[in-house]
This record gives C-alpha cells, structure tokens and sequence, in this order.
C-alpha cells in the first residue's frame, strides 16, 4: 500500500511535493461541494423574499368613487381627494387617492397630480388658465398637454367610468393616447 | 479573459496575496484522531451560524418596524404572508437558539482539553466575551416580535438584572430605557440588536480567528500526568521543595509544550482541504438539522404583547430558564445571590482560569477536579433547565386561528367598543358583540362590513368605512369566536350529560366532583374548550380529568365540537349557591 501511494506523488507550482493526491482531491471536491449545497439552500429563502415584490400583485384595480357629475364645474378643474382603505404589508390604512378633474362639454379627464417630467405636484392657476408645477417651470394646458418646459408628454390619466351619475376612476396613471 | 492564474498572479504582484493565501488555508493542523478532529467543526459550525443569523436577521429587518403599534403585525406578516417568510424567521429563531448550543459545546470542549492554557490565554478570553455577547444577542432579539412571550420574558429578565446590589434600578433603567418595558425599551433592543451586537461580535470574532490562525490551532490534548503537582522535577531527582509549582517549572512544561506542538503540526496536514472538508461537512450537517426544525416545528408567533393581561405567564427563552428556575431555590432576600453574584462568579472563573490553572496538563483525565467541576455544571444547568421546563404553565394558553386573531387585531383598530360591548364591557349603542345572538349569517355580515349603507336594513346605523373583503371576512370569524363558534346541533347536550354530567354541572343538572360549568362561555373560547375536552393535560397538568379524543377516549373530532360550542353557549351565572 505505501507504494501504490508513492507512485501518485504530484508537486506543487512552487515545487513542494504534494502527498495524498487522489484524497487532496475528493477532499477539495467535498468542501466546495458541500459549501455549494449550504449557499444554495440558504440563498433559494432568501432570494425568493427578496424578489417577491417583483412577483407580487401590481397596482390595485379597484375602482374608487370621486363623487357626483354633476357637482363639477365645466372647465374648471378641481382638485377632487377621497379616502380609500388601502392593505400594504402590514399596515391597513385610509390612503389619499387625488386627482385633478376636468369636465369638458364632450369628455371628462382625470389627471394624475404628478408631472410627468419627474413628478412633482403641479397646480392650476386661474389666472393663467393652465397648470404649473413648481420644480422646472413646465406648463400644461386645461386638456394636460405641455405648454413649455421639460415634460416629455401629457399629463397622465387615470380610467374613468361615470355610473348613475357618479365618476369612478382606477387611480393608476396611465399615458394619455393623443 | 483572464485565467484565474493569471488573475491570482496580477493580485500577488501587488498585494503579495499567496502569503496571506499560504498563512490561511495552507498552514498545518496538529495531527490527532478523527472524533477530535470533528470536536474541533465546532467553531467553524459557530462561525457558519453567525453568517446565517446575519443574513436571516437582514431579511427580517426588511419588513420590521421596532415601534409597539406595528411590531408584532410586521413579524405576523412575515411569518404568515411574506413569501419564505416563515422559514427566515424560523431559520433566525432556531438559529439563535443552535449558537447557544454549539457556542456551550465549543466552550466545554475547549476547557476540557485544556486548550485555554498557554500560549492562548488571551484567545480564550475572547471567546468567553463572544459567549457573552451572543446571550445579549438572544436577550434582545426575543422582545422584536412584541408578543405576549417576548414581551414578559423581557419584564422578567430586566428585573433579574435590577436584584443587582446597589446599582440593579440603574441597570434595569439602562437596559428599559425608562421605568418599564415599552417602546424606548423595544428601539434600545432592537438598536443593540442590530448595530450595536454586530459591531462588537464582528470585532471580536475577528480578533478570536486572527489568534487561532496566528497561533495555530491547539493540539488535541496528550496525556502528561508528570506535569502534575509531583511531576518532572521529582521524577529528575531534584527536591520537591526547590523547583514545585515555580515559575521555573511553570516555564519548562511550556518550553515542552510548544516544542511538542511544533513537532505535531509539521507531521499534520494542511487545512485546506484535509480540515476545511470536515468543516464543510459539519456545516451542511448542522444546516439539515436545523431546517428539519424550521420544518417540523415552525417559529410561533403567538399573542400581541398585553401589558394590562394578569393572567399571562412569564417565561424566558430556553437558554435562561436555568437562571429562572435557579431564583426559585432562593428567598427573596438572597435573590442577588442567584440572580447576579453566582452567574458574575461563574464569567469571573472563566476570564481568569488561564491565570491560575497555569500547569501544562491539558488531558481531561489528568486534570480530575476540572473535569469534574465542568461537568458538575453542565449537569447542573440541564437539570435546572429540565425542571424549569416542566413545571407546570399555570395559565393555559390557545392560540387563536389567525383569522379570529386578525378579526381581534381589527376590532381594536377600527374602534369597534365605540359602539360594541363584548360581555358587557364597551359602549351600548350597538348590540352586544358576545352577549346579544347573532341574527345574521357570514354573507350577510360580510356584505354589510364591507358596504354598510347597502345592505343594512333601514333604520339600522354603522358608522364604519368600507372594510376590504378580507378585513370583513376576518371581523367575522372574530365575532363567531365570541359568540360561541356558532350553533350546536340538537345531540350536543344530550352528548355532554352522557360524558361529561357525571362531574360537572350545566344548567342546574350534573354531578359536582368538577368544576360548574354553567358560565364557561363567559371566561373561556371554544377553541380552548375544544383543547380541553381533547386532552385537558395539554392546557392543564395537574388536573384529574382524562382525554376524551379518541383512541384515548371514545368522543370523535365532531362531537367534541359540538360539545364544545354547546358549553361556549352557556352564559348564565348559577344565582344562588351554598
């Protein structure tokens, strides 16, 4: 037996010689083997809890109630804020669901209160008869497009259905189709 | 692309990483026999456990919020609604209670082969710190899920500290960041717990692995009886009154001992992968048995801490039941005794035994009165720990289903005792949510929880937004609870005076050698009642009453049910009695 482990002598790159070749080598395999199955088996938990977000239900698409057509003024946007419950994580809460609403003759429009630039909350200005928002002077106009300054396309929507005369939106921005 | 030759030979020319690669993972271990060498996976077990608690502890922190309003909701979420969640907290909690395990083996097998002793005094030093700092570790994380258990473990642990002689009301200040348990206390915690702890841990066991590889790991210990007290010299002829127990022999056994050492360790082999392969075995051993216990028995999360309940039972984690139980065994004038001065004992014998048990011999069997002292103590804390486990819980607990504990959580939150009583107490303006029979069915209630102006019958009020579908459907499952779990059918009673009259009385009828069982309804759930008539001893262990679920006793799952929300149904006081 001492010979038949004499003829598998190897040596190192610095030269040493190297004992017990074949059992330095399953010994290795075994290490970074079993370290493998430890890292896989604590990362596949983890993993799955820190993506879950990615995986979970998006926005809600339930339909929240803004109140009744015809208490709207025609073309004079309103700053219309209701409260809905709202179950995120832990915390089940009455959140704030706001929109800027604009009966027109023909069509109603439900404004996200975000600009679409990097989404600060704009307001309207009677005076001017448009929207401002206060970060980077953009402009928009009673129907949401951009007057001047930087935003890059209309003011996002949510959907809207009125029933029995009363307005009901899916506060979700969506991009205004042109 | 690079080889990872060439890339270790990039870093080496700057960073001369082979030295550092060779000081590591090529150094020679002592030879010794293969159960020693797997005694010694234990720090490498340990360390692997720390890495595990940090990560877990890292996820877990993702969906905390250290505050008394949202902690245990957050911890419930996790356990309950957060993919994987579950397993984290189990694989943290079980974790943490592996350290202590492993963290008392490593200690134990480190002062029985006499490891501690030159030249590693200082490495043993380290590790008794790290004991210390890992039971802060379990102390402070078991208040985070602000349940019933951590929450009295917590008042009960900051009061042993303050028996402390002089400065105990400091400590408990200290440590409760006011004069009770309550939300500074769980920020001071759960700040320790994450910041403070780590930092200390992590600067520790750095210090304890750079002593071990500067070092070399000890040698499994060899017999030397002749480095007793009557050793070398008497053998060497020389008078036992010159050179014995003298720094001169003291100073010969260590010359021996290191030259003895040198030799082992260059007939040994490398760590890597002689060592780290063992190592790495281990790991993946303890890695199994610890997610069978996360599988098999899952971290509980149990009731939102109550600070008015009167009736909940303190205890400590596992790894303190021996000090709870030890304080039983003193009178209340002694407390500081068991509670602070025999435990400061004990760390001040472990900082200082390198100090005064000086002599070379590291077998266990040459050392008698060590070994004996060691395992005097182990035995000592297991039959404390034992006894503390087994003494009887005075108030038996049930966990609630987590609906009915939601639809609890909710009631609370909403406000509901504006308007609803339950048994009584709360406002009267709506009906009594226990008392008063319920009239409607589950759709019913659910439709009008959720739209109150829609399906209430004219002239009836809620003041009450619109609850999400799971919310109402929870609030429900909570009412049912309180209202006796719901209709029992027309055998029920005949059921309970065929089983049960013998010993107790409902309704005027029934033998007396059990409690009257006419008002049960009023202080206890049907789930508890359910629990009880099942197999009483679960909930209460010294009573007299026998199972009753079969094959132990003769009543099925469905009967006991009915059993059970028949005796929830039983709410009226016996007037008069002798």
């Amino acid at each position: 037996m001492p010979d038949g482990n004499r003829a598998q002598l190897a040596v190192s790159e610095a030269g040493e010689v190297i004992e017990n070749e074949p059992r330095r080598r399953f010994l290795a395999r075994l290490f970074w083997g079993a370290m493998g199955i430890v890292s896989a088996g604590i990362a596949a938990p983890i993993l799955s809890y820190l993506i879950a977000p990615l995986l979970g239900p998006g926005e809600s698409k339930d339909w929240v109630r803004l109140g009744k057509v015809e208490d709207l003024p025609l073309n004079v946007p309103q700053r219309i804020e209701v409260a809905r419950r709202v179950a995120e994580g832990w915390v089940t809460e009455d959140s704030a669901v706001t929109a800027w609403v604009v009966r027109a003759p023909d069509k109603i429009y439900v404004f996200d209160p975000h600009c679409t630039h990097l989404g600060c909350a704009y307001r309207w200005i009677e005076e001017a008869k448009q929207f401002f928002c206060p970060c980077h002077a953009g402009v928009f106009s009673l129907t949401g497009k951009v007057v001047s300054g930087p935003p890059p396309r209309p003011l996002d929507v949510y959907a809207y259905e009125v029933r029995e005369g009363a307005l009901y939106v899916v506060p979700t921005p969506t991009k205004q189709v042109v | 692309m690079w080889s990872r030759l060439q890339l270790s030979k990039w870093f080496d020319e700057r960073l001369s990483t082979r030295a550092i690669r060779v000081a590591l993972f090529d150094r020679h271990i002592p030879k010794s026999s293969p159960l020693v060498e797997w005694i010694y996976t234990l720090g490498s077990v340990l360390l692997f456990f720390f890495i595990l608690q940090a990560v877990t502890g890292m996820m877990l922190a993702m969906n905390y919020v250290a505050s008394p309003d949202h902690a245990y909701d957050a911890a419930r979420y996790i356990s309950t609604r957060a993919p994987m969640g579950q397993i984290i907290r189990g694989l943290h909690s079980w974790g943490a209670s592996a350290m202590v395990v492993v963290i008392g083996a490593h200690m134990l097998t480190t002062f029985l082969s006499g490891s501690y002793k030159y030249p590693r005094e200082s490495t043993w030093i380290s590790g008794v710190v790290l004991f210390l700092i890992v039971m802060l570790f379990g102390f402070t994380g078991y208040l985070l899920p602000w349940n019933q258990k951590s929450y009295w473990a917590t008042v009960v642990g900051t009061n042993i500290a303050g028996s402390t002689p002089i400065i105990g009301e400091y400590i408990v200040r200290f440590f409760r960041g006011g004069s009770e348990v309550g939300p500074q206390t769980l920020t001071r915690f759960y700040a320790m717990h994450v910041l403070m702890l780590p930092a200390a841990l992590i600067a520790f066991v750095s210090v304890h692995l750079f002593m071990v590889v500067r070092q070399g790991i000890s040698a499994p210990p060899k017999r030397h009886p002749e480095y007793g007290r009557h050793g070398i010299n008497a053998q060497l002829g020389i008078d036992p009154g010159v050179g014995v127990g003298t720094q001169i022999e003291i100073e010969d056994q260590r010359k021996r001992s290191v030259d003895e050492y040198h030799h082992e360790k260059e007939v040994g082999e490398s760590f890597y992968p002689f060592y780290l392969a063992k190592d790495a075995v281990a790991v993946l051993l303890a890695l199994a048995v610890l997610a069978l216990l996360v599988w098999k028995f899952p971290a509980e999360i149990g009731e939102i801490a109550d600070p008015a309940s009167t009736s909940y039972n303190p205890r400590p984690d596992w790894y303190f039941l021996f000090l709870f139980q030890a304080l039983k065994y003193f009178p209340g004038s002694m407390e500081a005794v068991a509670a602070v001065m025999l435990p400061g004992l004990a760390l001040l014998i472990l900082v200082t035994v390198p100090f005064f048990d000086r002599r070379m011999r590291q077998h266990p069997l040459d050392r008698p009165i060590a070994t004996g002292i060691a395992f005097s103590v182990l035995a000592g804390v297991i039959a404390l720990t034992v006894i503390g486990a087994e003494s009887p819980l005075l108030n038996p607990y049930v966990p609630e289903l987590p609906t009915v504990a939601e639809g609890h959580r909710l009631f609370h939150t909403l406000n509901c005792a504006y308007c609803h009583a339950v048994n009584g107490r709360g406002s009267k303006i709506g009906p009594d949510l226990m008392l008063d029979p319920l009239k409607h069915d589950k759709a019913w209630m659910v439709s009008h929880l959720e739209r109150p102006g829609e399906v209430v019958a004219p002239g009836h009020r809620t003041a009450m937004t619109g609850l999400l579908p799971d919310e109402s459907a929870d609030l429900f499952d909570y009412i049912n609870e309180l209202q006796g779990g719901g209709p029992y059918s027309e055998k029920a009673s005949r059921l309970f005076y065929r089983n049960c009259g013998k010993c107790h009385i409902v309704a005027g009828h029934g033998g007396t050698k059990g409690p009257d069982l006419s008002a049960i309804g009023l202080v206890r759930s049907v789930s508890f009642i359910h629990r009880y008539i099942e197999d009483p001893k679960t909930l209460f262990s010294l009573t007299k009453m026998p199972p009753f679920l079969q094959p132990e006793g003769k009543l099925t799952h469905a009967e006991i049910e009915d059993i059970a929300r028949f005796l929830a149904h039983q709410r009226t006081p016996t007037a008069a009695k002798n």
